[in-house]
Protein backbone atom coordinates (compact mmCIF):
# COMPACT_ATOMS: atom_id res chain seq x y z
CA UNK A 1 0.00 0.00 0.00
CA UNK A 2 2.55 2.15 0.98
CA UNK A 3 4.29 1.93 -2.57
CA UNK A 4 1.26 2.81 -4.02
CA UNK A 5 0.69 6.22 -1.81
CA UNK A 6 4.57 7.23 -2.24
CA UNK A 7 3.65 6.94 -5.56
CA UNK A 8 0.46 9.33 -5.46
CA UNK A 9 2.60 11.76 -3.13
CA UNK A 10 5.79 11.96 -4.99
CA UNK A 11 4.84 11.76 -8.45
CA UNK A 12 3.23 14.93 -8.76
CA UNK A 13 4.73 17.15 -6.05
CA UNK A 14 8.99 16.26 -6.85
CA UNK A 15 8.91 19.86 -7.15
CA UNK A 16 7.96 20.56 -3.57
CA UNK A 17 10.58 18.37 -1.82
CA UNK A 18 12.93 19.98 -3.96
CA UNK A 19 11.73 23.30 -2.78
CA UNK A 20 11.36 22.29 0.59
CA UNK A 21 15.77 20.88 -0.10
CA UNK A 22 16.65 24.25 -0.71
CA UNK A 23 14.96 26.15 1.62
CA UNK A 24 16.15 23.98 4.59
CA UNK A 25 19.64 23.74 3.35
CA UNK A 26 19.40 28.09 3.05
CA UNK A 27 17.82 27.86 6.37
CA UNK A 28 20.27 25.21 8.51
CA UNK A 29 22.97 26.97 7.07
CA UNK A 30 22.45 30.21 8.18
CA UNK A 31 21.19 29.12 11.37
CA UNK A 32 24.14 27.55 12.32
CA UNK A 33 26.22 30.50 11.06
CA UNK A 34 24.33 33.26 13.32
CA UNK A 35 24.90 30.91 16.51
CA UNK A 36 28.78 30.52 15.55
CA UNK A 37 29.16 34.18 15.00
CA UNK A 38 26.96 35.10 18.15
CA UNK A 39 28.50 32.60 20.06
CA UNK A 40 32.01 33.81 19.43
CA UNK A 41 31.06 37.67 19.96
CA UNK A 42 29.72 36.84 23.19
CA UNK A 43 32.97 35.23 23.75
CA UNK A 44 35.51 37.90 23.01
CA UNK A 45 33.21 40.33 24.50
CA UNK A 46 33.17 38.17 28.12
CA UNK A 47 37.05 38.77 27.90
CA UNK A 48 36.60 42.43 26.91
CA UNK A 49 33.72 43.19 29.61
CA UNK A 50 36.23 41.75 32.81
CA UNK A 51 38.83 44.17 31.42
CA UNK A 52 36.73 47.12 30.55
CA UNK A 53 37.25 50.11 32.82
CA UNK A 54 37.20 53.98 32.99
CA UNK A 55 40.38 55.35 33.42
CA UNK A 56 40.03 58.86 35.89
CA UNK A 57 43.35 60.96 35.42
CA UNK A 58 44.04 62.81 38.63
CA UNK A 59 46.52 65.50 38.10
CA UNK A 60 48.35 67.35 40.78
CA UNK A 61 47.90 66.29 43.66
CA UNK A 62 49.89 65.32 46.24
CA UNK A 63 48.04 64.63 49.56
CA UNK A 64 47.11 61.04 49.09
CA UNK A 65 44.26 61.95 51.82
CA UNK A 66 42.21 63.73 49.11
CA UNK A 67 42.51 60.58 46.99
CA UNK A 68 40.97 58.37 49.21
CA UNK A 69 38.44 61.00 49.58
CA UNK A 70 37.62 60.91 46.43
CA UNK A 71 37.85 56.90 45.80
CA UNK A 72 35.21 56.40 49.25
CA UNK A 73 32.64 59.10 47.06
CA UNK A 74 32.90 57.44 43.85
CA UNK A 75 32.77 54.13 45.41
CA UNK A 76 29.28 55.54 46.64
CA UNK A 77 28.15 55.30 42.92
CA UNK A 78 25.78 52.06 42.74
CA UNK A 79 27.21 51.31 38.94
CA UNK A 80 30.98 50.47 40.18
CA UNK A 81 32.13 47.03 40.36
CA UNK A 82 35.77 48.13 41.86
CA UNK A 83 38.25 50.45 41.72
CA UNK A 84 42.19 50.23 41.17
CA UNK A 85 44.56 52.89 41.92
CA UNK A 86 47.79 53.43 39.93
CA UNK A 87 49.89 55.98 42.03
CA UNK A 88 52.22 57.61 39.66
CA UNK A 89 55.36 55.77 41.34
CA UNK A 90 53.92 52.81 39.64
CA UNK A 91 52.56 54.23 36.74
CA UNK A 92 56.47 55.56 36.52
CA UNK A 93 57.65 52.48 36.98
CA UNK A 94 55.97 50.85 34.52
CA UNK A 95 56.82 53.94 31.46
CA UNK A 96 59.91 54.20 32.56
CA UNK A 97 61.65 51.81 29.91
CA UNK A 98 59.22 53.51 27.16
CA UNK A 99 60.74 56.68 28.01
CA UNK A 100 63.48 58.49 25.92
CA UNK A 101 66.67 58.48 27.30
CA UNK A 102 67.13 62.07 27.04
CA UNK A 103 64.03 62.75 29.50
CA UNK A 104 65.91 60.31 32.00
CA UNK A 105 68.78 61.83 32.00
CA UNK A 106 67.38 65.60 32.15
CA UNK A 107 64.54 65.26 35.07
CA UNK A 108 64.98 63.48 38.37
CA UNK A 109 62.50 61.08 39.25
CA UNK A 110 61.03 62.86 41.85
CA UNK A 111 60.42 65.78 39.25
CA UNK A 112 58.68 63.16 36.72
CA UNK A 113 56.63 61.76 39.73
CA UNK A 114 55.31 65.49 39.83
CA UNK A 115 53.83 65.32 36.62
CA UNK A 116 52.35 62.00 36.86
CA UNK A 117 48.87 61.61 37.63
CA UNK A 118 47.16 58.91 39.94
CA UNK A 119 44.88 56.76 37.78
CA UNK A 120 41.57 55.44 38.82
CA UNK A 121 40.47 52.31 37.05
CA UNK A 122 37.01 52.33 37.57
CA UNK A 123 34.97 48.85 36.46
CA UNK A 124 31.24 48.97 36.28
CA UNK A 125 29.01 46.31 37.43
CA UNK A 126 28.80 45.26 33.69
CA UNK A 127 28.79 47.19 29.94
CA UNK A 128 25.28 48.22 30.20
CA UNK A 129 25.85 50.32 33.80
CA UNK A 130 28.65 51.76 31.80
CA UNK A 131 27.17 55.25 30.25
CA UNK A 132 25.24 55.85 33.61
CA UNK A 133 28.58 55.42 35.44
CA UNK A 134 30.70 57.29 32.99
CA UNK A 135 27.95 60.59 33.39
CA UNK A 136 28.00 60.51 37.32
CA UNK A 137 32.15 60.74 36.79
CA UNK A 138 31.72 63.35 34.27
CA UNK A 139 30.06 65.41 36.97
CA UNK A 140 33.06 65.66 39.21
CA UNK A 141 35.41 66.35 35.91
CA UNK A 142 33.27 69.33 35.83
CA UNK A 143 34.03 70.74 39.16
CA UNK A 144 37.81 69.65 39.45
CA UNK A 145 39.78 70.54 36.07
CA UNK A 146 42.70 68.47 37.83
CA UNK A 147 40.15 65.32 36.67
CA UNK A 148 40.36 64.00 33.52
CA UNK A 149 38.44 60.68 32.01
CA UNK A 150 39.09 58.44 29.61
CA UNK A 151 37.11 55.93 27.57
CA UNK A 152 38.34 52.64 26.49
CA UNK A 153 39.31 52.00 23.14
CA UNK A 154 36.73 50.14 21.29
CA UNK A 155 34.08 50.96 23.56
CA UNK A 156 31.20 52.05 21.39
CA UNK A 157 31.75 48.89 19.61
CA UNK A 158 31.25 46.34 22.72
CA UNK A 159 28.81 49.06 23.91
CA UNK A 160 26.28 48.33 20.97
CA UNK A 161 27.61 44.18 20.99
CA UNK A 162 26.24 43.85 24.38
CA UNK A 163 22.91 44.76 23.24
CA UNK A 164 23.44 41.88 20.29
CA UNK A 165 22.02 39.78 22.91
CA UNK A 166 18.17 41.00 23.27
CA UNK A 167 18.36 41.28 19.38
CA UNK A 168 19.91 38.00 18.89
CA UNK A 169 16.98 35.99 20.71
CA UNK A 170 14.59 38.27 18.97
CA UNK A 171 15.99 37.07 16.02
CA UNK A 172 15.89 33.47 16.83
CA UNK A 173 12.19 33.45 17.42
CA UNK A 174 11.25 35.06 14.38
CA UNK A 175 13.86 32.98 12.47
CA UNK A 176 12.38 29.60 14.03
CA UNK A 177 9.12 31.03 13.37
CA UNK A 178 10.08 31.76 9.67
CA UNK A 179 10.74 27.99 9.36
CA UNK A 180 7.42 26.76 11.21
CA UNK A 181 5.30 28.84 8.98
CA UNK A 182 7.45 28.03 6.10
CA UNK A 183 6.54 23.87 6.72
CA UNK A 184 3.28 24.56 7.67
CA UNK A 185 3.23 26.60 4.36
CA UNK A 186 4.66 23.50 2.61
CA UNK A 187 2.35 20.88 3.84
CA UNK A 188 -0.93 23.03 3.02
CA UNK A 189 0.14 23.08 -0.30
CA UNK A 190 0.90 19.42 -0.53
CA UNK A 191 -2.05 18.61 0.74
CA UNK A 192 -4.25 21.04 -1.33
CA UNK A 193 -2.42 19.45 -4.63
CA UNK A 194 -3.45 15.96 -3.10
CA UNK A 195 -6.65 16.60 -2.55
CA UNK A 196 -8.53 14.97 -4.74
CA UNK A 197 -6.75 12.23 -4.32
CA UNK A 198 -6.36 11.49 -0.18
CA UNK A 199 -10.46 12.15 -0.38
CA UNK A 200 -10.86 8.71 -2.66
CA UNK A 201 -8.43 7.51 -0.12
CA UNK A 202 -10.95 7.98 2.32
CA UNK A 203 -14.13 7.26 0.82
CA UNK A 204 -12.55 3.90 -0.34
CA UNK A 205 -11.93 3.08 3.81
CA UNK A 206 -8.41 4.41 4.37
CA UNK A 207 -6.97 6.63 6.60
CA UNK A 208 -5.41 9.28 6.69
CA UNK A 209 -2.63 7.87 9.45
CA UNK A 210 -1.22 6.18 6.26
CA UNK A 211 -0.51 9.82 4.06
CA UNK A 212 0.76 11.72 7.83
CA UNK A 213 3.07 8.93 8.22
CA UNK A 214 4.42 9.35 4.75
CA UNK A 215 4.75 12.56 4.50
CA UNK A 216 6.69 12.42 7.42
CA UNK A 217 8.82 10.01 5.92
CA UNK A 218 9.42 11.96 3.02
CA UNK A 219 9.85 15.19 4.51
CA UNK A 220 12.79 13.95 7.01
CA UNK A 221 14.74 12.35 4.31
CA UNK A 222 14.67 15.51 2.39
CA UNK A 223 15.69 17.03 5.49
CA UNK A 224 18.16 14.72 7.02
CA UNK A 225 19.83 14.97 2.96
CA UNK A 226 19.86 18.91 3.34
CA UNK A 227 20.90 18.78 6.81
CA UNK A 228 23.90 16.73 6.16
CA UNK A 229 24.56 18.79 2.82
CA UNK A 230 24.35 21.79 4.55
CA UNK A 231 26.17 21.28 7.86
CA UNK A 232 29.12 19.61 6.19
CA UNK A 233 29.26 23.08 4.25
CA UNK A 234 29.18 24.65 7.26
CA UNK A 235 31.74 23.08 9.33
CA UNK A 236 34.21 23.15 6.16
CA UNK A 237 33.68 27.02 6.30
CA UNK A 238 33.88 27.42 10.36
CA UNK A 239 36.80 25.24 10.04
CA UNK A 240 38.51 27.79 7.75
CA UNK A 241 37.43 30.43 9.56
CA UNK A 242 38.48 29.12 12.67
CA UNK A 243 42.25 28.13 11.21
CA UNK A 244 43.03 31.58 9.97
CA UNK A 245 41.25 33.23 13.14
CA UNK A 246 42.49 31.06 16.22
CA UNK A 247 40.35 33.24 18.52
CA UNK A 248 37.15 32.30 16.76
CA UNK A 249 36.02 29.03 18.35
CA UNK A 250 34.17 25.97 17.03
CA UNK A 251 30.59 25.81 17.83
CA UNK A 252 29.31 23.14 18.30
CA UNK A 253 32.51 21.52 19.67
CA UNK A 254 32.11 17.95 18.94
CA UNK A 255 34.68 17.13 22.24
CA UNK A 256 32.06 19.58 24.38
CA UNK A 257 29.16 17.34 25.83
CA UNK A 258 26.85 20.35 26.05
CA UNK A 259 27.33 21.62 22.31
CA UNK A 260 26.45 18.01 21.91
CA UNK A 261 23.55 18.22 23.74
CA UNK A 262 22.18 21.35 22.36
CA UNK A 263 23.24 20.07 18.41
CA UNK A 264 21.06 17.17 19.23
CA UNK A 265 18.09 19.00 20.61
CA UNK A 266 18.16 21.58 17.76
CA UNK A 267 18.52 18.48 15.06
CA UNK A 268 15.79 17.00 16.45
CA UNK A 269 13.34 19.41 16.85
CA UNK A 270 14.27 21.16 13.47
CA UNK A 271 13.97 17.45 11.67
CA UNK A 272 11.60 16.01 13.49
CA UNK A 273 9.73 17.02 16.21
CA UNK A 274 8.50 20.50 13.89
CA UNK A 275 7.97 18.35 11.10
CA UNK A 276 5.43 16.02 12.53
CA UNK A 277 3.55 19.03 14.63
CA UNK A 278 3.28 20.67 11.40
CA UNK A 279 1.97 18.04 9.32
CA UNK A 280 -1.17 17.08 12.13
CA UNK A 281 -2.00 20.81 12.26
CA UNK A 282 -2.16 21.03 8.53
CA UNK A 283 -3.84 17.74 8.03
CA UNK A 284 -6.79 18.77 10.74
CA UNK A 285 -9.17 20.39 7.86
CA UNK A 286 -8.43 17.19 5.41
CA UNK A 287 -11.12 14.40 6.91
CA UNK A 288 -14.15 13.26 5.29
CA UNK B 1 -43.16 -11.31 8.93
CA UNK B 2 -40.56 -11.24 11.25
CA UNK B 3 -39.62 -7.35 12.32
CA UNK B 4 -36.52 -6.89 10.20
CA UNK B 5 -33.93 -3.83 11.05
CA UNK B 6 -33.31 -1.44 8.09
CA UNK B 7 -29.58 -1.23 7.19
CA UNK B 8 -29.87 2.48 6.25
CA UNK B 9 -32.39 4.88 7.78
CA UNK B 10 -32.81 8.41 6.39
CA UNK B 11 -35.22 10.08 8.91
CA UNK B 12 -36.39 13.76 8.05
CA UNK B 13 -33.03 14.16 6.04
CA UNK B 14 -32.37 17.93 4.25
CA UNK B 15 -29.44 18.89 2.55
CA UNK B 16 -28.30 22.40 1.61
CA UNK B 17 -25.57 23.30 0.10
CA UNK B 18 -24.01 26.90 0.57
CA UNK B 19 -25.37 29.67 0.65
CA UNK B 20 -29.00 28.08 0.67
CA UNK B 21 -29.38 25.32 -2.78
CA UNK B 22 -31.86 22.65 -1.63
CA UNK B 23 -30.79 19.83 -3.10
CA UNK B 24 -32.52 17.35 -0.87
CA UNK B 25 -35.87 18.06 0.91
CA UNK B 26 -37.28 16.16 3.93
CA UNK B 27 -35.99 12.58 2.63
CA UNK B 28 -37.32 9.61 4.59
CA UNK B 29 -36.16 6.50 3.37
CA UNK B 30 -35.45 2.40 4.34
CA UNK B 31 -33.28 0.47 2.50
CA UNK B 32 -33.29 -3.25 3.76
CA UNK B 33 -30.54 -5.81 3.34
CA UNK B 34 -30.65 -7.79 0.51
CA UNK B 35 -32.70 -4.49 -1.26
CA UNK B 36 -32.19 -3.52 -4.91
CA UNK B 37 -32.82 -0.05 -5.10
CA UNK B 38 -33.06 1.69 -7.56
CA UNK B 39 -32.85 5.31 -7.41
CA UNK B 40 -33.95 8.05 -10.77
CA UNK B 41 -35.14 11.45 -11.58
CA UNK B 42 -33.88 14.17 -13.68
CA UNK B 43 -30.37 15.63 -14.09
CA UNK B 44 -30.22 17.50 -11.16
CA UNK B 45 -32.39 15.76 -8.76
CA UNK B 46 -30.45 15.09 -5.66
CA UNK B 47 -29.79 11.45 -6.67
CA UNK B 48 -25.60 12.23 -6.20
CA UNK B 49 -26.22 13.66 -3.45
CA UNK B 50 -28.09 11.14 -1.59
CA UNK B 51 -25.58 8.41 -2.33
CA UNK B 52 -23.05 10.79 -1.22
CA UNK B 53 -24.91 11.52 2.11
CA UNK B 54 -24.68 7.43 1.97
CA UNK B 55 -21.09 7.44 2.21
CA UNK B 56 -20.34 10.18 4.15
CA UNK B 57 -18.74 12.53 1.64
CA UNK B 58 -21.50 15.08 2.56
CA UNK B 59 -22.88 15.46 6.01
CA UNK B 60 -26.70 16.17 5.69
CA UNK B 61 -27.96 19.33 6.97
CA UNK B 62 -30.88 18.62 9.27
CA UNK B 63 -32.30 15.07 10.03
CA UNK B 64 -29.83 11.93 10.61
CA UNK B 65 -28.97 8.38 8.80
CA UNK B 66 -28.87 5.29 10.53
CA UNK B 67 -26.58 2.53 9.94
CA UNK B 68 -28.38 -0.62 11.39
CA UNK B 69 -29.54 1.47 14.44
CA UNK B 70 -25.90 3.51 15.02
CA UNK B 71 -26.17 7.19 13.87
CA UNK B 72 -23.80 8.74 11.47
CA UNK B 73 -23.25 11.42 13.19
CA UNK B 74 -21.79 9.11 16.59
CA UNK B 75 -19.37 7.11 14.42
CA UNK B 76 -15.66 7.50 15.16
CA UNK B 77 -13.30 8.06 12.64
CA UNK B 78 -12.36 4.24 12.64
CA UNK B 79 -15.57 3.17 12.37
CA UNK B 80 -16.48 5.27 9.84
CA UNK B 81 -13.23 3.86 7.43
CA UNK B 82 -14.77 0.19 8.46
CA UNK B 83 -17.95 1.05 7.13
CA UNK B 84 -16.69 2.58 3.90
CA UNK B 85 -14.52 -0.43 3.78
CA UNK B 86 -17.68 -2.51 3.47
CA UNK B 87 -18.82 -0.48 0.70
CA UNK B 88 -18.64 -1.06 -2.78
CA UNK B 89 -19.09 2.56 -4.32
CA UNK B 90 -18.71 3.21 -8.32
CA UNK B 91 -18.87 7.20 -8.59
CA UNK B 92 -20.14 8.82 -11.28
CA UNK B 93 -17.35 11.03 -11.58
CA UNK B 94 -15.13 7.50 -11.41
CA UNK B 95 -12.40 9.09 -8.91
CA UNK B 96 -9.80 6.79 -10.38
CA UNK B 97 -5.82 7.79 -9.15
CA UNK B 98 -4.74 9.35 -12.61
CA UNK B 99 -1.09 8.56 -11.99
CA UNK B 100 -1.43 4.92 -10.99
CA UNK B 101 -2.00 2.08 -13.54
CA UNK B 102 -5.32 0.70 -14.09
CA UNK B 103 -4.00 -2.63 -12.04
CA UNK B 104 -3.05 -0.21 -9.17
CA UNK B 105 -6.04 1.31 -8.92
CA UNK B 106 -7.98 -1.49 -8.50
CA UNK B 107 -5.42 -3.33 -5.99
CA UNK B 108 -5.76 -0.56 -3.78
CA UNK B 109 -9.46 -1.13 -3.46
CA UNK B 110 -8.69 -4.49 -2.64
CA UNK B 111 -6.05 -4.16 -0.24
CA UNK B 112 -8.16 -1.33 1.80
CA UNK B 113 -11.42 -3.84 1.88
CA UNK B 114 -9.32 -5.75 4.04
CA UNK B 115 -10.30 -9.06 2.51
CA UNK B 116 -8.27 -11.62 2.37
CA UNK B 117 -7.96 -12.72 -1.62
CA UNK B 118 -5.64 -15.79 -2.29
CA UNK B 119 -4.52 -14.49 -5.90
CA UNK B 120 -5.29 -11.52 -5.91
CA UNK B 121 -3.52 -10.78 -9.37
CA UNK B 122 -5.83 -13.21 -10.97
CA UNK B 123 -8.88 -11.91 -9.82
CA UNK B 124 -8.23 -8.42 -10.93
CA UNK B 125 -6.86 -9.66 -14.42
CA UNK B 126 -10.19 -11.68 -14.45
CA UNK B 127 -12.36 -8.88 -13.86
CA UNK B 128 -10.09 -6.96 -16.66
CA UNK B 129 -10.82 -9.66 -18.91
CA UNK B 130 -14.48 -9.30 -18.80
CA UNK B 131 -14.21 -5.77 -19.62
CA UNK B 132 -11.75 -5.94 -22.21
CA UNK B 133 -9.34 -4.12 -20.38
CA UNK B 134 -6.63 -6.70 -19.47
CA UNK B 135 -4.40 -5.31 -22.55
CA UNK B 136 -4.51 -1.76 -21.15
CA UNK B 137 -3.22 -3.30 -17.33
CA UNK B 138 -0.16 -1.62 -17.05
CA UNK B 139 -1.70 1.76 -18.42
CA UNK B 140 -1.88 5.17 -16.23
CA UNK B 141 -5.53 5.71 -15.89
CA UNK B 142 -5.17 9.08 -17.38
CA UNK B 143 -4.09 7.88 -20.24
CA UNK B 144 -7.34 5.89 -20.99
CA UNK B 145 -10.74 7.04 -22.19
CA UNK B 146 -13.41 8.28 -20.37
CA UNK B 147 -15.54 4.90 -20.61
CA UNK B 148 -12.23 2.70 -20.35
CA UNK B 149 -12.35 4.79 -16.98
CA UNK B 150 -15.45 4.16 -16.34
CA UNK B 151 -14.88 0.68 -16.40
CA UNK B 152 -12.25 1.01 -13.94
CA UNK B 153 -14.13 2.36 -11.96
CA UNK B 154 -16.77 -0.16 -11.75
CA UNK B 155 -14.12 -3.08 -11.15
CA UNK B 156 -12.86 -1.11 -8.20
CA UNK B 157 -15.99 -0.76 -6.43
CA UNK B 158 -17.53 -4.82 -7.30
CA UNK B 159 -14.30 -6.53 -6.81
CA UNK B 160 -14.23 -6.06 -3.41
CA UNK B 161 -17.38 -7.89 -2.76
CA UNK B 162 -18.78 -5.46 -0.88
CA UNK B 163 -21.98 -5.92 1.95
CA UNK B 164 -23.59 -2.98 -0.15
CA UNK B 165 -22.60 -1.86 -3.67
CA UNK B 166 -23.46 1.95 -4.81
CA UNK B 167 -23.32 2.69 -8.22
CA UNK B 168 -23.83 6.64 -9.58
CA UNK B 169 -24.97 6.22 -13.16
CA UNK B 170 -22.16 3.51 -14.03
CA UNK B 171 -23.41 2.94 -17.37
CA UNK B 172 -23.49 6.50 -18.41
CA UNK B 173 -20.46 6.38 -21.08
CA UNK B 174 -20.64 2.58 -21.98
CA UNK B 175 -21.59 0.76 -25.04
CA UNK B 176 -24.85 -1.67 -25.00
CA UNK B 177 -22.48 -4.62 -24.57
CA UNK B 178 -20.97 -3.58 -21.52
CA UNK B 179 -23.90 -2.35 -19.97
CA UNK B 180 -25.43 -5.92 -20.11
CA UNK B 181 -21.74 -7.50 -18.56
CA UNK B 182 -22.49 -5.09 -15.72
CA UNK B 183 -26.55 -5.78 -15.34
CA UNK B 184 -25.13 -9.53 -15.19
CA UNK B 185 -22.87 -8.82 -12.42
CA UNK B 186 -25.35 -6.98 -10.67
CA UNK B 187 -28.02 -9.50 -10.36
CA UNK B 188 -25.54 -12.26 -9.45
CA UNK B 189 -24.83 -9.81 -6.56
CA UNK B 190 -28.66 -9.36 -5.56
CA UNK B 191 -28.84 -13.24 -5.86
CA UNK B 192 -26.22 -13.42 -3.76
CA UNK B 193 -28.19 -11.16 -1.05
CA UNK B 194 -25.83 -8.29 -1.04
CA UNK B 195 -27.82 -4.40 -1.38
CA UNK B 196 -27.20 -2.40 -4.02
CA UNK B 197 -28.36 1.41 -4.24
CA UNK B 198 -27.93 2.34 -8.50
CA UNK B 199 -28.72 5.89 -9.39
CA UNK B 200 -29.64 5.99 -13.17
CA UNK B 201 -31.52 7.33 -15.94
CA UNK B 202 -30.99 4.61 -18.52
CA UNK B 203 -33.80 3.23 -19.87
CA UNK B 204 -31.69 0.09 -20.46
CA UNK B 205 -31.67 -0.40 -16.69
CA UNK B 206 -34.84 1.15 -16.08
CA UNK B 207 -37.11 -1.04 -18.09
CA UNK B 208 -35.45 -4.29 -16.34
CA UNK B 209 -37.39 -3.75 -13.44
CA UNK B 210 -35.16 -5.13 -11.09
CA UNK B 211 -35.73 -3.43 -7.94
CA UNK B 212 -37.02 -0.97 -5.77
CA UNK B 213 -37.84 2.24 -7.64
CA UNK B 214 -37.46 5.45 -6.22
CA UNK B 215 -37.86 9.00 -7.48
CA UNK B 216 -36.43 12.15 -6.97
CA UNK B 217 -37.70 15.33 -8.02
CA UNK B 218 -35.85 18.40 -7.61
CA UNK B 219 -34.66 17.04 -4.10
CA UNK B 220 -37.87 15.59 -2.93
CA UNK B 221 -38.95 11.76 -2.90
CA UNK B 222 -41.74 11.83 -5.53
CA UNK B 223 -42.55 8.09 -5.31
CA UNK B 224 -42.06 4.50 -4.02
CA UNK B 225 -42.78 3.08 -6.76
N1 LIG C 1 -21.00 20.72 -3.99
C1 LIG C 1 -22.11 21.35 -4.41
N2 LIG C 1 -22.28 22.66 -4.14
C2 LIG C 1 -23.39 23.31 -4.54
N3 LIG C 1 -24.38 22.76 -5.21
C3 LIG C 1 -24.28 21.45 -5.52
C4 LIG C 1 -23.14 20.69 -5.15
N4 LIG C 1 -23.29 19.43 -5.57
C5 LIG C 1 -24.47 19.41 -6.19
N5 LIG C 1 -25.06 20.61 -6.17
C6 LIG C 1 -26.37 20.94 -6.73
O1 LIG C 1 -27.31 20.08 -6.15
C7 LIG C 1 -28.22 19.63 -7.13
C8 LIG C 1 -28.29 18.13 -7.12
O2 LIG C 1 -27.07 17.63 -7.56
P1 LIG C 1 -26.83 16.07 -7.78
O3 LIG C 1 -25.42 15.91 -8.23
O4 LIG C 1 -27.22 15.37 -6.54
O5 LIG C 1 -27.83 15.75 -8.96
P2 LIG C 1 -28.04 14.39 -9.72
O6 LIG C 1 -29.45 14.01 -9.49
O7 LIG C 1 -27.01 13.42 -9.34
O8 LIG C 1 -27.85 14.84 -11.21
P3 LIG C 1 -27.25 13.98 -12.44
O9 LIG C 1 -28.34 13.10 -12.93
O10 LIG C 1 -26.89 15.01 -13.44
O11 LIG C 1 -26.09 13.25 -11.94
C9 LIG C 1 -27.74 20.18 -8.47
O12 LIG C 1 -28.60 21.23 -8.83
C10 LIG C 1 -26.36 20.70 -8.20
O13 LIG C 1 -26.14 21.91 -8.90
MG1 LIG D 1 -25.49 12.51 -10.25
Amino acid sequence: MFRYLSKIEIKQSIIYYLFLFLFFSFWNFFSLFSFYFYLNIQNTLQIYQDRLAINMLIFSEKNPLNIFNLLSEIEKIPHVKNIDIVSPEKLLEKVKKDLPSEILENFSEEELKAEFPYILKIYPLSIKDYPALKDRLNLLTKVNSNIQIYEPRFFKLIYYAYFLKIGFVIFVAIWIFFYIFFLYFLNNLLNLHLKNQTQIFLLLGGTLRKFKLLRFFFLVSVLVLAFGHSSSLFFFISDTISSIFPFFKHYPDISKEKDMLYFGIYTFFTIFLLPWLTILISYRNYEI
Amino acid sequence: MIFQMALLTFQNVSKIYPPYFKALININLKIYKGDFVILTGPTGSGKTTLLKLIYREEKPTSGEIFYEDVPYSKLKKKELSLFRQNLGIIFQDYKLFPELTVYENIKISLVLSQKFVKNDKFLIYEYLERFKLSEKAQKKVKELSGGEQQKVGIIRGIIRDPEILIADEPTGNLDPSSINEILEILKDFHEKGKTIILATHDPIILNQNLGKTIRLNRGELVEDV
